[in-house]
């Protein structure tokens, strides 16, 4: 693992840095140069996806990769205002897993690498007290 | 662009067992695979003038493939495209021979994936370097296209696993008719359904095998290949196409096409003069890691209008029967997925096909063969098509 790569990466992984095209308005994470859209180079401005909702546009159900919580839920978060990343699922209950969930950002803490790097980065779950809410309103 | 169509003539093909081979190293495979090819193509290892060697994860440059056939300083490119590794060697070996640039070549692929000591292929990280992302080994990758299609369409999961199992138990009764294949038993569906869950929706059936194996084509100008053998195979048509994230990075990709193969595809059909796939492709060999995956394909390909694929799986019309045979050799799923070796062991077949010598799964009037070989995840794939047909 690359200490460097971390410190360079800092912005998307901790802080959860997304970007808007100011060529065409569309968001994109990571930040990438280019526009994934339209090409367009150098013309990013900064999108705090951690601030976003969003809701599983699509997700599977990992029962032999390992992780202590199985199933690992893998999802593919689509972001209110534009752009998805590829997320892990905390904080869940498989029955509750559907495409269309809606998810809040949350900052974890992934593993411990090189005996003694504390890797930290963002999971979707299901948003706070949503799933109580709804069950006390049935 | 005119590309390379009838240029290009392979006139020997030889393909190790694929398995489990724990006793046979890279240097043994490669060597069971070429001498069957030299073999094949009436040549040695001294009249080879260039050759690629593709692979994943077994060697870094050509130097295994010199070693192990004691090639004696002749150029060898080392070719890596994940799982299209194959073919994209194969595509590169093919622009030397029709240029003029060398006259007879060969070009090989080796995995010992047996050798890592994990099952799967481990974990696919988004972000490179950090660890940050989570672990999602392929399977999961490939459900997150099962769980979106069984949505997009209407379809019931318990339904379309059922669906999908039909495709892995067409592959394993095709595979158990080729002695070469990893897995040499037929499945059930029952079987399928009841086998343990990998990644949901995807099960255990669902999941092509982890092997070792080597595949090894000899090729040439159609000119030179007259003086080897009259039953030459002619290349069509080779498409390759690589994806740069697109489906990760666009929030309105679907997760139920794959536009890596819509792309390859264009590119070699339209070398091959073919305007109707489905009609004028008489077999395909594709890239079943997943049986979803070979779903998709169909539809990716023109086989299968979009979304009526599984209509199309459940009517039978992929089968050694069917209108459009599909993986007449078992396929991933059941002859196995050494990675740097699979396109070339799809071109195998449809090179023993064409020439009529597929034994007991020898399709009828065999014109035209496709390969298709896919590397990567959903949202950015390498895919490399080729299309072959006998001489006139």
């Amino acid at each position: 693992m690359s200490v460097q790569a971390l410190w360079r990466d800092r912005d998307q992984n901790l802080r959860l840095y997304g970007a808007k095209c100011k060529a065409c308005g569309r968001v994109q994470y990571p930040p990438q140069r280019l526009c994934t859209f339209c090409h367009a180079r150098d013309q990013m401005e900064t999108v705090r996806m951690a601030d976003k909702r969003g809701d599983i546009f699509t997700y599977s159900m990992d029962y032999v990769a390992g992780t202590p919580d199985v199933p690992l839920v893998i999802t593919i978060i689509n972001f209110q205002g534009g752009g998805r990343m590829l997320s892990m699922l905390t904080d869940r209950k498989v029955p509750d897993v559907r495409i269309g969930l809606p998810v809040e950002m949350t900052f974890r803490k992934v593993g411990i690498f090189m005996e003694g790097v504390h890797n930290y980065y963002w999971k979707a779950m299901p948003i706070r007290g949503a799933t109580v809410a709804a069950a006390k309103a049935a | 662009m005119s590309g390379i169509s009838d240029q290009v003539a392979i006139i020997g093909m030889g393909c190790s067992k694929f398995g489990e081979r724990w006793n046979a190293s890279a240097e043994d495979l490669l060597v069971e695979a070429a001498f069957e090819a030299f073999e094949d193509a009436g040549v040695e290892a001294k009249d080879i003038q260039a050759a690629w060697l593709g692979t994943y994860i077994t060697a870094f440059t050509g130097q295994l493939l010199a070693q192990s056939l004691k090639l004696e300083y002749i150029p060898i490119s080392r070719v890596e495209n994940m799982c299209a590794t194959a073919t994209d060697a194969f595509r590169n070996a093919c622009f030397a021979v029709a240029s003029k640039a060398y006259d007879i070549v060969m070009v090989a692929g080796v995995e010992k994936l047996k050798d890592t000591g994990y099952t799967g292929l481990g974990n696919t990280n988004i972000l490179p370097n950090t660890n940050v992302a989570p672990p999602v080994p392929p399977p999961a990758q490939f459900a997150l296209a099962a769980t979106r299609y069984f949505h997009q369409y209407g379809i019931n999961p318990d339904k379309g696993r059922e669906t999908l199992a039909k495709i892995a138990v067409k592959n394993h009764h095709n595979g158990s008719m080729h002695p070469k294949a990893h897995f040499q038993k037929e499945i059930t569906v029952e079987q399928a359904l009841r086998a343990p869950m990998v990644a949901w929706p995807l099960s255990l059936f669902d999941c092509c095998g982890v092997s070792d194996g080597a595949a090894v084509a000899i090729i040439t100008r159609p000119e030179i290949a007259k003086s080897f053998r009259d039953d030459y195979i002619l290349v069509k048509g080779m498409g390759l196409a690589i994806g740069g994230k697109q489906g990760i990075l666009q929030d309105d990709f679907d997760f139920t096409h794959f536009p890596e193969t819509q792309a390859a595809a264009k590119q070699a059909y339209e070398q091959a003069g073919i305007r109707d796939p489905r009609k004028e492709i008489s077999l395909a060999e594709v890239h079943d890691c997943f049986t979803i995956t070979e779903m998709i394909i169909m539809e990716d390909l023109g086989f299968s209008q979009r979304g009526k694929a599984s209509q199309d799986v459940e009517a039978g019309t992929f089968t050694l029967e069917g209108e459009l045979p599909v993986n007449t050799d078992g396929g991933l799923k059941c002859f196995g997925h050494p990675i740097g070796a699979s396109g070339l062991r799809m071109m195998y077949e449809i090179y023993k096909q064409l020439q009529g010598k597929a034994g007991p799964r020898q399709i009828k009037n065999a014109k035209l063969g496709l390969t298709h070989n896919l590397g990567g995840t959903p949202g950015s794939f390498s895919v490399g098509v080729g299309i072959f047909g006998a001489r006139d």
